[in-house]
C-alpha cells in the first residue's frame, strides 16, 4: 500500500515551557507512521506529518493526551434533514466518525441532530456538511449560538490567570506586610498582631500553595510521569520546600515556650503570585504576537451585494460563489477576488501589499478581496471565493510561518530539555555546601538558597525566545506584503549575499508598451492607420502598439482586408490604403526601400526595443518601437541592494544586446543572458558552487526550478498573480524594494532572536550563581524569573513596530 | 473577576477574624505581640 501523507495541526493546551514542547515532539515522533512533528510553544500548536494509512489524527490526539496535555476540540450541532429511520442515523454517524479530525459524532434521530466533537484545525463544519450531503441527507449548522460558545481559549486563559493572580495577591500581601515588618529599615512599620501568628500565616499561604499552585503540581506530575522535567517541577519543588518547612516549624511551636522561628510562608505564596503574574503577562503578550493573523482575518468583508435575477441582494460572504456578479460602492470592501466587468475606480490595496498609493482598476483588471474601493462604483465577477482567495492564502502562509520553527530554536530546545535536571542538581549541591560548609547546621539558610536557585533557573524565557520573535517578525513582514513561508526562511534570508533577478516581470513590467514613433508624415494620421491595421492582430506586440495609440486618443478605423504573415508582420487595407507593419524581411518582400532607416532601427534594438517598419501604399512611412519597460522602482531598489553589499545579477532569455541595454538602465552590473528557463537553475547552482548564498527572484511560474534550487526563492508579483506555492518568500507587491526589505526584516528578526536568547541565558547563568552564593532572596528570584519571560516577549513585540 | 476578589477577601477576613475571635475567647497569649516570632531576615 502506498503512503498517503497528511499534515494536520493540533491546538495543544497545558504546555508551560520549551521542555513540554520538546517532550510532545519526541513522543509524537516515536509513533509509527509519524514522519515529522513540530510543536510551537508560543502558538500552542503541533504540526504533524503522518501516513494516514498507518494512523489517524485521533491517534495523535490520544498520544498528546497520554503525554499529559490536552488538544483543543470544538463541539457543534448539525441540524439534519432527510433521515427516515435508525439506519439513516447510524449511517450518518459512521460517516462523520470516519472523517479525519472528528473525535466523536453522535446522531439523534428524534431530534434530527448530530452532535460532533472535532479538531477545528483538521476538519471544518463545511467538510462535515459535505459528508452528510454526500451520504444523501441534508445538514446545516444549528445556529450562531454555537459559534458564540467557541470563545478564544487564550482569552479564557488570560481571564483565569487574572482571577488567580488577584486571589493569590490578596492573600500574599498580608504575608509580605508581615515580612517587611522585620526588616531593620522598616522596623517602625505597624504589623497587625494576627499577621505575625504562624497559624494565620499558614491559613493564608495554604490556598495559594494548593489551590492557586495546583497547576504547577499537576504540570510537574505530568512531566515526571513522562520521565522528564519542566519549569513546573522547579516551581513546585521550590515553593513546596518553603511551605512544608514552615509548616514543620509552625508545628514545632506547639507547646513550646520559644516562638523564635523563621517562617517561609510568604516566600512560597509570593513566588506563586509572581509566577502567575508572569504567566498572565506572557499570555497577554503571546496574544498580541498573533495579532497579525487577527488583523488579516479582520480585513475580510462580512457581506457582499450580489446581483441575482436582476436584483441586488446582500448575502453573507460564505454564500458568494465563483461567477457571481457583485456590486461594490465607493468606500466598500471588495468581498472576494474577481475581475472588473463594469466601471472603474481607485483601489486601496495597502492592507495586503503595503503599497500606500491606490491602484486604478478598470474593466478587465483583477481585484483582490478585502481591498478597499475608494471612489468609483464597480461591478465585478467573482473568480475566487473561500479558501482560494488571495487573502485566505496569505493567512494560510502567515499562519504556517508563525507556527514553524527556525533552526536556531533547536538549540534553545535542546538546552531547555536538559536544563531542569541540571538545575535540580545545582540546587541540591548549593544546599549541601551551605548546610555542611558555609553555615553548618543552619537548615533554614541552606533551604533558602536552594529555593532561590530552583526558582531563578526556570528556562521559560529560553523557550519563548525564538518562537515569539518568529511570530512577530513574520506577522510584521506580512503587513509589508512579504510572506515568509517558514521560520527557516526568515532565518536564512539574512545570510543571502547574491540576488539573481529574472528580467521579465521582475525588473521590468513584463508587458511591452509603445515607446517610439518615428515618421515624417502627420503623426496622428500615421498612427491611426497603424493602429487600425494592428488592432486585428492578437500578437502581444501588436496589442501594445494599439494600446499606446489608444492612449493618445487617436481614433481607429475599420479594416477592409487583413492578413497576418507569421514571422514577418501584417498587411491590412485601411481607408483604401494598403498598410504593411513588420520586419525588414516584410519590407524587402514587398520591395519597400528602408535602407535609410536601418541605422536608426539598430539603435533602437541596441536599447532593448523591438522596432517595426511601416509602409503605406508601397512606400516607407515610418517606424514604431515597443519595449518592455523597467518598473519605476527597480533602479532605486537595485541601488539599495548594492548599497547593502549584495551582488545583483540579472538573468534572462533575451539576447546579450537587449539584456545589456535593460541591465544598464536598471543599474545591474552582472548579466547572464540567453538562458532558457530550464537553464536558470543551472546558473543558480554555478553561483552556489562558488560559495555564494543565492536568492532567486522571479514570477514563480516559469522559473519555479530556479526558485527551488536557490537558497532562498522569492516569487514576486501583484496580488492574485503571485504563485505562492513556488517560493520560500512571496513578495505580494510587485516592487523590487520588497527584496531588500525582506533581507532587512530577516536581519532584524535574527538580531531580536539573538538578543532574546542572550537575555534568557544571561538570566539563568548569572542568576544561578548569585542565588547559590546567597545574594538573591527567593521572592526576588521569583520576580526576576517572571520578569525574564515578560521581557523576552516584550522584546519580540518590538518587531511589530519595525519600519522598513 | 469579582468572584475571585470576593472569595479571597472573605477568606482573609474569616482567617484574621477567627484569630481575634479565638484570642478574645482564650484570653491574651503568653506573648501577645509575638514579637519574638521572628520572620526570617530576607
Amino acid at each position: 500500500m502506498s503512503e498517503k501523507i497528511l499534515e494536520n495541526q493540533f491546538q495543544v493546551t497545558g504546555m508551560t515551557c520549551a521542555a513540554c514542547a520538546t517532550r510532545i515532539e519526541k513522543g509524537l515522533r516515536k509513533m509509527d507512521g509519524v514522519q515529522e512533528a513540530n510543536v510551537n510553544l508560543a502558538l500552542e500548536k503541533a504540526m504533524v506529518k503522518f501516513d494516514s494509512n498507518v494512523m489517524g489524527p485521533t491517534d495523535i490526539q490520544k498520544k498528546i493526551r497520554d503525554l499529559g496535555y490536552d488538544v483543543v476540540t470544538e463541539k457543534k450541532e448539525l441540524v439534519l434533514t432527510g433521515m427516515t429511520c435508525a439506519a439513516c442515523a447510524t449511517r450518518i454517524e459512521k460517516g462523520l466518525n470516519k472523517l479525519d479530525g472528528v473525535v466523536q459524532a453522535s446522531v439523534n434521530l428524534a431530534l434530527e441532530k448530530a452532535s460532533v466533537e472535532y479538531n477545528p484545525s483538521v476538519v471544518s463544519t463545511k467538510d462535515m456538511i459535505q459528508k452528510v450531503e454526500d451520504l444523501g441527507y441534508g445538514a446545516m449548522i444549528k445556529s450562531d449560538e454555537n459559534e458564540l460558545e467557541t470563545v478564544d481559549h487564550r482569552q479564557k486563559e488570560i481571564e483565569k490567570q487574572q482571577g488567580k493572580f488577584i486571589f493569590s495577591a490578596i492573600l500574599s500581601v498580608p504575608l509580605l506586610w508581615a515580612m517587611f515588618g522585620h526588616f531593620s529599615f522598616t522596623s517602625s512599620l505597624y504589623v497587625p498582631e494576627a499577621l505575625m501568628n504562624p497559624w494565620v500565616q499558614m491559613a493564608l499561604a495554604t490556598p495559594v500553595q494548593f489551590f492557586i499552585g495546583k497547576q504547577f503540581y499537576v504540570g510537574a506530575y505530568k512531566a515526571l510521569k513522562n520521565k522528564s522535567a519542566n519549569m513546573d517541577v522547579l516551581v513546585a519543588l521550590g515553593t513546596s520546600a518553603a511551605y512544608f518547612y514552615s509548616v514543620y516549624l509552625a508545628i514545632q511551636t506547639i507547646g513550646s515556650s520559644t516562638h523564635s522561628v523563621g517562617l517561609y510562608f510568604e516566600t512560597s505564596a509570593i513566588l506563586i503570585t509572581l509566577i502567575i503574574l508572569g504567566k498572565l503577562f506572557e499570555a497577554r503578550a503571546k496574544g498580541k504576537s498573533s495579532e497579525a493573523i487577527k488583523k488579516l482575518m479582520g480585513l475580510q468583508a462580512k457581506t457582499a451585494t450580489v446581483l441575482r435575477d436582476g436584483r441586488d441582494e446582500i448575502v453573507p460572504l460564505e454564500e458568494v460563489i465563483s461567477g457571481d456578479i457583485l456590486l461594490i460602492k465607493p468606500g466598500e470592501k471588495i468581498p472576494v477576488d474577481g475581475e472588473v466587468i463594469e466601471g472603474s475606480s481607485a483601489i486601496d490595496e495597502s492592507m495586503l501589499t503595503g503599497e500606500s498609493v491606490p491602484v486604478d482598476k478598470t474593466i478587465g483588471d483583477k481585484v483582490i478581496g478585502a481591498t478597499l474601493n475608494k471612489n468609483g462604483f464597480i461591478k465585478i465577477k467573482a473568480t475566487k471565493v473561500g479558501k482560494e482567495t488571495a487573502l485566505a492564502q496569505i493567512i494560510k502562509v502567515v499562519e504556517e510561518a508563525q507556527g514553524s520553527k527556525a533552526p536556531i530554536q533547536r538549540m534553545a530546545d535542546s538546552i531547555s530539555g536538559i536544563f531542569v535536571p541540571i538545575v535540580v542538581g545545582i540546587a541540591v549541591i548549593t544546599f549541601l555546601i551551605w548546610y555542611i560548609w558555609v553555615d553548618p547546621g543552619n537548615f533554614a539558610e541552606a533551604l533558602e538558597k536552594l529555593i532561590a536557585v530552583l526558582v531563578i533557573a526556570c528556562p521559560c524565557a529560553l523557550g519563548l525566545a525564538t518562537p515569539t520573535s518568529i511570530m512577530a517578525g513574520s506577522g510584521r513582514s506580512a503587513e509589508y506584503g512579504i510572506l515568509f513561508k517558514g521560520g527557516e526562511h526568515l532565518e536564512k534570508t539574512h545570510s543571502v549575499n547574491t540576488v539573481i533577478l529574472d528580467k521579465t516581470g521582475t525588473i521590468t513590467n513584463g508587458a511591452p508598451v509603445l515607446t517610439n514613433v518615428i515618421t515624417e508624415q502627420n503623426e496622428v494620421e500615421f498612427l491611426s492607420l497603424v493602429g487600425s491595421a494592428e488592432k486585428q492582430s492578437e500578437h502581444p506586440l501588436a496589442q501594445a502598439i494599439v494600446e499606446g495609440i489608444k492612449e493618445k486618443s487617436i481614433d481607429l478605423n475599420d479594416v477592409t482586408d487583413f492578413e497576418n504573415i507569421p514571422g514577418y508582420g501584417i498587411k491590412a487595407v485601411v481607408d483604401g490604403k494598403t498598410v504593411f507593419v513588420g520586419t525588414r524581411r516584410l519590407m524587402k518582400q514587398n520591395n519597400v526601400n528602408v535602407e535609410n532607416v536601418l541605422a536608426k532601427m539598430e539603435d533602437l534594438e541596441k536599447q532593448g526595443k523591438t522596432a517595426m517598419l511601416v509602409a503605406i501604399d508601397g512606400s516607407y512611412a515610418g517606424l514604431v518601437a515597443v519595449a518592455d519597460t523597467i518598473k519605476e522602482t527597480s533602479t532605486g531598489a537595485i541601488k539599495r541592494m548594492k548599497e547593502m553589499g549584495l551582488q545583483v545579477i540579472m538573468i534572462t532569455g533575451d539576447n546579450q544586446q537587449t539584456a545589456n541595454a535593460i541591465a544598464k538602465q536598471a543599474g545591474v552590473d552582472h548579466v547572464i543572458a540567453e538562458v532558457l528557463p530550464e537553464g536558470k537553475a543551472e546558473e543558480v547552482k554555478k553561483l552556489q558552487a562558488e560559495g555564494k548564498i543565492v536568492a532567486m527572484v522571479g514570477d514563480g511560474i516559469n522559473d519555479a526550478p530556479a526558485l527551488a534550487t536557490a537558497d532562498i526563492g522569492m516569487a514576486i508579483g501583484t496580488g492574485t498573480d503571485v504563485a505562492m506555492e513556488a517560493a520560500d518568500i512571496t513578495l505580494i507587491r510587485g516592487d523590487l524594494n520588497s527584496i531588500p526589505d525582506s533581507i532587512l526584516m530577516s536581519h532584524k528578526t535574527m538580531r531580536n532572536i539573538k538578543q532574546n536568547l542572550f537575555w534568557a541565558l544571561a538570566y539563568n547563568t548569572i542568576g544561578i550563581p548569585i542565588a547559590a552564593i546567597g545574594l538573591l532572596a527567593p521572592w526576588l528570584a521569583g520576580a526576576a524569573m517572571a520578569f525574564s519571560s515578560v521581557s523576552v516577549v516584550l522584546n519580540a513585540l518590538r518587531l511589530q513596530k519595525v519600519k522598513l | 473577576m469579582k468572584k475571585w476578589i470576593l472569595s479571597a477577601t472573605i477568606y482573609l477576613l474569616v482567617v484574621v477574624g477567627s484569630y481575634y475571635g479565638i484570642t478574645a475567647v482564650t484570653g491574651p497569649s503568653e506573648d501577645p505581640t509575638h514579637s519574638n516570632m521572628e520572620q526570617h531576615d530576607n
